[in-house]
């Protein structure tokens, strides 16, 4: 059986770099004249790309709708903080997380019944209802279109003492280690017999089911696994911001994880983070440069185009591809 | 005045007598010695110091943002080079810069999206070690940011924000609105109306489901009902939506002579032509409370003529006001061919009182900035004489209200209003006990 | 008043049906999905402004959005599309989001992010009195357009040569390759039809909506609601899909305002769940 681009060899080296990268991350940044807080949203984002790889990269579901969860997770982690009703930081992101695979279950149930492109339709129209529940008929919960101001920042109660994450380091530890937990976690998946079906669905989801896999069954599983990812990255992006934004149920939303993911490698799970790390950084240098200022968006847009024209694989895929054929020629 | 003198008595008096003054919030430094606090002093001990500002160039706000941003661009460079109306405040006049250093900057894209505007900020603050930020059109774009500079510890003079919630419930310590809020707007043009369209009018409202919406649309009821207007309906619409059918068949349909349109941007574009084809706009007297920008140019003077509104700033006022006569000279100069707005207004105003505040506090030091602002010394802008409120940091400004010209009536493309009067600040401001504002600390 | 809204329903559901429909002919005969759908509404709707402003003529502009949609079509098909026809669905998903971004920017960057001018035809101005409430003139204009248009599409897909070609060689390119029939060029003119019939809807819609670069996202994603209650790749269905969703905007909106949109992906829930191939969709397609 073919496995997938991660690391054949087993082993734990791939965490360990993963680690260290983490460790490392906010000294490179720093490096080249970036913050901290830039790092944390990247994580953030690479956190929430992992669910999009497992569903998309892993086994072929491309969703248009993942701003859904990224947002009810977010929305539901604010809410019970701010208004006290649960103080435990990680026992709110907990049930945001856990609510946000709920959706996911449910929409996936309805969505999962199509396949490809009438799927990423469908993903796409269940964000839009979660987008328009947000805006209107759930205003009081959710602060509308000013969406929910005074997230605390996360702390972890120790017994007398209490861990307090609210530095900007403090912040970025805090979902640096979330995002390792999740990255181990979505390694273990694809690395499972499970992952294995899930690649099996990917190449081919008809001999898939004819070697008696539950394909539905399956892909739900995955699906809900991915939204969930997607309700701990939007509660993380509350408490990291101090503010959820409505904006986390957008439809530009769902469009840039997927952009991420495909620049940075889809298939690959540290794509989606590359792929943010690099987006948001060309982001924020492009508008250095007076000449592109307001086009920056524009020549992304254009780049986008290039590389799924002509790189498929993306740059972690790329970086990998490289790497494969200078072992084999040396 | 006042103030200058206080802080002259505390730095010779020295640190007892400092604490011993007591004055509310001055407990915070004194003299030449300002405790560390935000990007203060790291952002000040070279020769220049940074303002980050964030404007949205793509997105639903874009052509307002790009408004913002030429605003910001002229601001700066009339400060660094001690033009225009920079040149005219007295604390500034004669000077290049700001406390003998280049006030430099950078505009970052917030795409309407207070994600963005959020991620620039942060980087603004921690890695230019910006001294002060400002920006955004939309509230909550705003409304994020001034949670961002509350933290930070960093002074944010917003862009366009025009909710109640800015100065109220969301108000911070660190952020300051110019623009205003709904509760003004319904304030200066009640009377206007009144006077224009009698006490006996009955109202009918489109109202955007969102908070803005809410508060403009209820402060317009609360100020026209108190003057004899009835109110026959509040239409309410979802935000964002581009079909008004449903709702304008209700309005078309129902016994009101005034169409009250509270929606907002491209929403008020598209359900105030959708109004014009429903027949609503020659049944009924159309009342725009709060205009957008760029409003006038989607609906055409066709529609505009006879429209009440007001408008945050509109450039006919350099035929009252001096200093807008030379913003909008020197505006010209900079952009030949561009007629600023007021979302451009806003930004040059806020860098102007920011400017002033540190001219006359002698320092960067956010805190005694803050403190200098609130003491609400009267400064002369482009609306007349201003000055900040202490006790929840909304301009007290006037209000100019407006009405629409017909096609023949314009003198340029852009000539869009024949303002009817600017209602001065004691008329519109909100009580402050009316405001829901509790103003966090300095630390 | 129901008689009314249910009239909206219809003029909503009519502009919805001509853009869902050039949606439903680049997937039902060329298996593409095109998410930039939404910036070729856009972009039809500033070519004819760029002409009715010049002009003053209405029509005059309906047809320049018509040719200047077609041609771009021609471009962005020979240029990039062709290549895709052979790649798997998502990737045909992606690069047509890129391009949806990318032609909203450049609208952006040239004319600005400011709501242009597009008033009301001066055949379209007034509001007619049917039975006991008004209604504007304009939008049963709207509804009479549109329905040629679909008339004229029809018999070009199903009465022409044109049309003819394209049926088969959707089913089965090889065998219309091997009668000498250029397919390549038959798949190039289908979707510069789909992106004309965009485009035309553009500015039919114009003198309703706010002209702006970021118009063509909601309608985007309406229409893509629309074929799926109307069952993908299906001519009637797009039809039958725009007046279901204009009809439950319109009637739920009447009742309670802050469900009119929740409605119509609730209702299309229940398309998937009850009939998943769309009401007029055949089982296997897609």
């Amino acid at each position: 059986m073919k496995l997938g681009p991660v690391g054949d060899r087993s082993g734990l080296w791939v965490e360990g770099a993963v680690a260290l990268f983490l460790v490392l991350f906010p000294s490179i940044f720093a490096a080249i004249g970036a913050g901290t807080d830039l790092a944390t949203r990247i994580l953030i984002l690479g956190l929430f790309g992992l669910g999009v790889d497992l569903i998309f990269g892993f086994t072929g579901l491309l969703s248009f709708g993942q701003a859904a969860f990224f947002g009810s997770g977010g929305f539901i982690t604010a809410y019970l903080l701010i208004h006290n009703i649960v103080t435990n930081s990680l026992a709110a992101l907990a049930i945001g997380t856990i609510a946000a695979a709920i959706f996911g279950a449910v929409i996936g149930a309805l969505a999962l019944r199509q396949v490809g492109v009438y799927f990423a339709m469908l993903t796409l129209a269940f964000g839009q209802l979660f987008y328009f529940l947000d805006i209107s008929p759930l205003r009081n919960f959710t602060g509308s279109e000013n969406g929910l101001p005074g997230v605390p920042k996360p702390t972890i109660p120790l017994g007398a003492t209490t861990l307090d994450f609210s530095s900007s380091i403090g912040t970025y530890v805090f979902v640096a280690a979330l995002y390792f937990i999740g990255f181990v976690v979505a390694r273990r998946i694809v690395r499972s017999p499970f992952g294995a079906v899930l690649r099996a669905i990917l190449e081919n989801p008809q001999r898939a089911a004819a070697v008696g896999h539950r394909v539905p069954r399956y892909k739900l599983v995955v699906f809900t696994i991915a939204a969930a990812y997607g309700g701990l990255a939007g509660g993380l992006l509350g408490m990291f911001q101090g503010y959820m934004p409505p904006e986390a149920f957008s439809i530009d939303q769902s469009g840039e994880i997927i952009v991420m993911t495909v620049i940075g490698g889809s298939g690959t799970l540290i794509g989606p983070l590359v792929g943010a790390g690099v987006w948001i950084y060309l982001r924020q240098e492009l508008q250095n440069i007076d000449a592109i200022a307001g086009i920056w968006k524009l020549i992304l847009g254009l780049v986008f185009i290039l590389l799924i024209t002509g790189f498929r694989r993306g740059i972690v895929g790329g970086i990998m591809a490289l790497a494969r054929r200078w072992r084999r020629e040396g | 005045m006042s103030l200058n003198r206080e802080r002259f008595l505390k730095t010779t008096a020295g640190a007892a007598a400092g604490v011993a003054a007591g004055a509310s919030g001055m407990h915070i430094a004194f003299g030449a010695d300002y405790s560390p606090i935000g990007t203060f002093p790291a952002g000040t001990q070279g020769d220049s110091v940074f303002l980050g500002l964030m404007c949205p160039l793509t997105g639903s706000y874009s052509a307002d943002g790009e408004d913002l941003r030429r605003g910001y661009v002229l601001a700066l460079e009339d400060l660094n080079n001690g033009t225009g109306v920079m040149g005219k405040i007295p604390s500034l006049a004669g000077k290049k810069g700001l406390l003998g250093k280049k006030v430099a900057y950078k505009i970052a894209d917030s795409e309407t999206n207070p994600n963005t505007a959020v991620q620039h900020a942060t980087e603004f603050i921690t890695q230019n070690k910006a001294i002060m930020i400002s920006g955004g059109v939309a509230t909550s774009e705003v409304i994020a940011m001034g949670k961002v500079a509350q933290q930070q510890k960093v002074l944010f003079m917003t862009g366009a924000s025009g909710s109640n919630d800015t100065t109220g419930k969301d108000c911070q310590r660190y952020m300051f609105r110019s623009q205003c809020d709904a509760y003004m707007v319904a304030a200066a043009i009640t009377p206007i109306l009144a006077k224009a369209l009698g006490t006996k009018r009955k109202a009918i409202y489109l109202t955007p489901d969102y908070s803005y919406g809410h508060s403009l649309a209820n402060s317009m009821k609360e100020f026209t009902e108190k003057i004899g207007w009835t109110t026959v309906a509040d239409v309410v619409a979802p935000f964002p939506s581009s079909d008004y059918s449903s709702y304008l068949t209700n309005i078309a349909n129902s016994s009101a002579d005034t169409f009250i349109n509270i929606e907002f941007g491209n929403d008020g574009v598209a359900s105030t032509k959708q109004a014009a084809q429903f027949g609503i706009l020659k049944k009924m007297q159309l009342v725009v409370p709060n205009i957008s920008t760029y409003f006038p140019d989607g609906v055409g003077s066709d529609i505009m003529g006879g429209v009440y509104g007001t408008q945050e700033w509109f450039y006919r006022l350099a035929d009252i006001y001096p200093l807008s006569k030379v913003f909008f000279d020197e505006y010209e100069k900079k952009f030949p061919g561009i007629i600023p707005r007021w979302t451009g207004h806003i930004a040059y105003t806020q860098v102007a009182l920011w400017a002033d505040a540190v001219a006359r506090a002698k320092t960067f030091h956010p805190p005694t900035v803050i403190e200098t602002l609130e003491a609400g010394h009267p400064i002369d802008l482009m609306l007349g004489t201003v000055h900040y409120r202490a006790g929840d940091h909304q301009l007290v400004r006037p209000v100019p209200v407006v009405v629409g010209k017909k096609h023949v009536d314009m003198a340029n493309k852009e000539d869009w209003f024949k303002i009817v009067d600017v209602v001065p600040a004691d008329k519109v401001m909100q009580p402050l006990a009316g405001t829901s504002c509790k103003m966090p600390s300095y630390t | 008043m129901i008689e009314a809204q249910l009239l909206n329903g219809v003029a909503l559901g009519s502009i919805l049906a001509l853009v869902a429909l050039g949606l439903t002919i680049i997937f039902g005969l060329l298996g593409l999905v095109n998410f930039a759908h939404g910036a070729f509404f856009m972009v039809g709707a500033y070519a004819g402004w760029i002409v009715y402003t010049q002009t003053g003529s209405f029509v005059l502009g309906v047809a320049t959005a018509l040719v200047f949609a077609f041609i771009v079509g021609i471009v962005v098909e020979r240029v990039l599309i062709r290549f895709y026809y052979k790649r798997p669905p998502e990737d045909q998903i992606l690069v047509t989001f890129g391009l949806n971004i990318v032609l909203v920017e450049t609208v952006r960057a040239i004319f600005g992010g400011k709501t242009q001018l597009v008033p009301s035809p001066s055949w379209g101005q007034g509001a007619v009195q049917i039975a006991d409430f008004v209604y504007p003139q304009y939008r049963l204009e709207v509804v009479g357009i549109v329905a040629l248009t679909l008339a004229v599409m029809w018999l070009i897909l199903f009465k022409t040569r044109l049309g003819l070609i394209v049926r088969a060689g959707i089913d089965d390119a090889l065998i219309v390759n091997i009668l000498g029939i250029n397919v390549n060029r038959t798949f190039m003119l289908v979707f510069a039809l789909g992106v004309a019939v965009a485009g035309l809807s553009g500015i039919i819609d114009a003198p309703i909506v706010a002209v702006y670069p970021d118009m063509g996202t909601d309608i985007l994603v309406q229409s893509f609601v629309v074929v799926v209650i109307g069952g993908v790749g299906s001519f009637a269905g797009a039809i039958l899909g725009g007046i279901v969703a204009g009809e439950i905007v319109s009637v739920t909106t009447a009742f309670a305002p802050d469900y009119g949109q929740v409605m119509l992906y609730v209702a299309m829930a229940l398309v998937l769940i009850l009939r998943p191939q769309g009401l007029l969709g055949v089982e296997g397609r897609a």
